[in-house]
C-alpha cells in the first residue's frame, strides 16, 4: 500500500543511518594512520571519506535485504524497518558520544530484532541463524584479527631489526596509506550496500518498486554520498579510543594492524562469513599491542568495550522495540514522525553534550590520560 | 548445542586464509623494507646492493599483486 509520507521518513532515516555508520566506522580505517602520524588528522579522514565514496558505488549487487536469514522477511514491513533504524542510530550515537567503537551492523540488526519482537514476538526471530552468523563471529572475529596482526607484527620485527629506525617508520608510513585506503574501501563496499538493501527494501515494500527490481542509481548515489559525509565529518571520539586508548602504536605496528584488518574482513567476507569490521579492527590493534611487552595494552578499557560489544544487540533492540511500540501507539505515519522527531531531539542533545569534551583533529592525537581524562574516565565508566 | 550452528570446517579455512594472507602481505612488505634499506647502504658490497634492489622490486611485485587480489575480492563479492 502506497504512503509516500511514510516511505520518505524511512528513506531519510534510513540515510541519516548510513551518515552515522560512516563517522562511527571511519576509526576502523584511519585510527592507526593518524595514531603514527602516517597522514594528518584531516587527510586520513578526507582520504578515507574518498575511498568509502569509491567503494560505495562498488556495490553494484545489492540484496534488498534487512537482517536476512536473521528474521522473517514476510513480517517486514516500513514501520520495522523504521524502528530497526531509528534503535541502530541511537545506539551509533550513544556509543559514539561514550567514544567506545561499536559495530553498526550489529546496531542495526539488533534494532530489526526488538521491533520484531515487539510486532510479532520471539518466533519472528530466527534464533539459530541469530547464534551462527552473529553472535558466535563477532567472538571469534576480534581473536582472529588478534592472532594475525600479532604473528605480522613479530615476523615484521624480525625482518626489519637491521633497517635503521628512520627509514623502517617511513617505510611503514608510506605503507599504512595503502592499507588505510584499502580498509575505506572494504568498508565502503560493505556497509554503503547494507544501506542501500534497506532502501531498496522500504520501495519494494511500499509497492513503488518491483520486488524483482534492481537498485535505483538514485539510492545508490544517495547511499554512497550519505556514507562518505559521515566518514568525513569524522568520529574523532573513537578514532582516538582506537588510535591513543588501547595502546600506544609505532608505525610498524599501525601497518601490521591494518594490513592483518584488511586480510580478515575480505577473506570472511569473500568465503561468506563476514564479519565486524569495527571487531577485526579493534581486536588487530590489542593483537599488536600484546605483541610488543614494552608497550603494555590498556586491559581494563578493552574489557568494557568488549562489554559494550556484549550489550549492543540487546542495547540496540530496546531502543528499536521502544521506538515501534511507541510509533505503534500513537499510530500510522503520525506515530513514526513523532518517533523521528524523538530521535532528533536525543541525538541533538548528545551531540551538544559532547562539547563539554570536544575531540577534533586538533587534540585527537593527545597522550591519553592527560588533557582529556574527564572523558577518558567517562569512556570507561560508561562502558 | 550451540557447537553445531558453527561451520566449523568453514571457519578453519576463513581464519587460516586470513591469517596467512594478513601475515604473508606483512612480511613481503618487512622484506621489500630490508632489501631496499640494504640497496641504500653504501657500506655494503655492491653484489648484496644489487640483491637487494632485486629483491626490493619482487617484493614489490608481489604486494602489487596482493593489493590486486584485495581489489578483486571486493568487487567480486560486490
Amino acid at each position: 500500500m502506497h504512503n509516500t509520507l511514510l516511505l520518505a521518513i524511512v528513506v531519510a532515516v534510513a540515510l541519516a543511518f548510513d551518515f552515522t555508520n560512516g563517522f562511527h566506522d571511519t576509526a576502523n580505517a584511519v585510527a592507526p594512520t593518524i595514531a603514527t602520524g602516517a597522514l594528518k588528522p584531516k587527510v586520513a579522514v578526507a582520504l578515507s571519506s574518498v575511498f568509502n565514496l569509491v567503494g560505495a558505488f562498488l556495490s553494484l549487487k545489492v540484496a534488498a535485504t534487512i537482517a536476512s536469514a536473521l528474521v522473517a522477511q514476510n513480517l517486514v514491513t516500513l514501520p520495522v524497518i523504521f524502528a530497526g533504524l531509528i534503535g541502530a542510530i541511537a545506539w551509533n550515537v550513544t556509543t559514539w558520544y561514550f567514544a567506545i567503537p561499536s559495530s553498526s551492523s550489529h546496531a542495526l540488526i539488533g534494532g530489526v530484532i526488538g521491533a520484531m519482537m515487539v510486532l510479532a514476538g520471539g518466533h519472528a526471530v530466527l534464533w539459530s541463524g541469530l547464534i551462527s552468523k552473529v553472535i558466535i563471529p563477532a567472538g571469534l572475529a576480534p581473536l582472529v584479527a588478534l592472532v594475525a596482526a600479532g604473528v605480522a607484527l613479530i615476523a615484521a620485527r624480525r625482518l626489519t631489526a637491521k633497517v635503521d629506525t628512520d627509514t623502517s617508520s617511513f617505510g611503514f608510513r608510506v605503507g599504512q596509506i595503502g592499507s588505510s585506503s584499502l580498509l575505506s574501501i572494504a568498508h565502503g563496499t560493505n556497509d554503503a550496500q547494507k544501506t542501500m538493501g534497506v532502501v531498496t527494501l522500504a520501495l519494494i515494500a511500499n509497492g513503488t518498486l518491483a520486488s524483482n527490481s534492481s537498485t535505483p542509481a538514485l539510492v545508490v548515489v544517495s547511499c554512497a554520498i550519505a556514507i562518505g559525509m559521515g566518514t568525513f565529518f569524522g568520529g574523532w571520539r573513537i578514532i582516538r579510543t582506537m588510535g591513543q586508548g588501547f595502546t600506544h602504536l609505532t608505525p610498524q605496528q599501525g601497518f601490521a594492524a591494518q594490513i592483518a584488518s584488511s586480510a580478515v574482513i575480505l577473506t570472511s567476507s569473500h568465503m561468506g562469513l563476514p564479519l565486524s569490521t569495527t571487531h577485526v579492527a579493534t581486536g588487530a590493534i590489542i593483537g599488536v599491542g600484546a605483541a610488543t611487552p614494552q608497550q603494555p595494552v590498556r586491559w581494563r578499557l578493552v574489557a568494557d568495550v568488549a562489554m559494550a560489544w556484549v550489550v549492543t544487540l540487546p542495547a540496540a533492540g530496546l531502543f528499536g522495540a521502544f521506538s515501534y511500540y511507541v510509533a505503534h501507539v500513537i499510530g500510522g505515519t503520525f506515530g513514526v514522525a513523532v518517533l523521528a522527531l524523538v530521535a532528533a531531539a536525543y541525538v541533538t542533545f548528545l551531540m551538544r553534550r559532547s562539547r563539554r569534551h570536544v575531540i577534533n583533529a586538533a587534540n585527537v592525537n593527545d597522550l591519553w590520560g592527560e588533557s582529556l581524562a574527564p572523558l577518558e574516565a567517562a569512556t570507561v565508566v560508561a562502558a | 548445542m550451540i557447537a553445531s550452528l558453527v561451520d566449523w570446517p568453514l571457519l578453519g579455512r576463513v581464519v587460516l586464509v586470513a591469517v596467512l594472507a594478513g601475515v604473508g602481505v606483512v612480511v613481503a612488505f618487512s622484506v621489500g623494507l630490508a632489501a631496499l634499506s640494504f640497496a641504500r647502504d653504501t657500506a655494503r658490497p655492491l653484489v648484496v646492493r644489487i640483491l637487494g634492489v632485486v629483491v626490493a622490486v619482487v617484493m614489490t611485485g608481489a604486494l602489487v599483486g596482493a593489493l590486486w587480489w584485495g581489489f578483486e575480492l571486493i568487487t567480486k563479492k560486490s
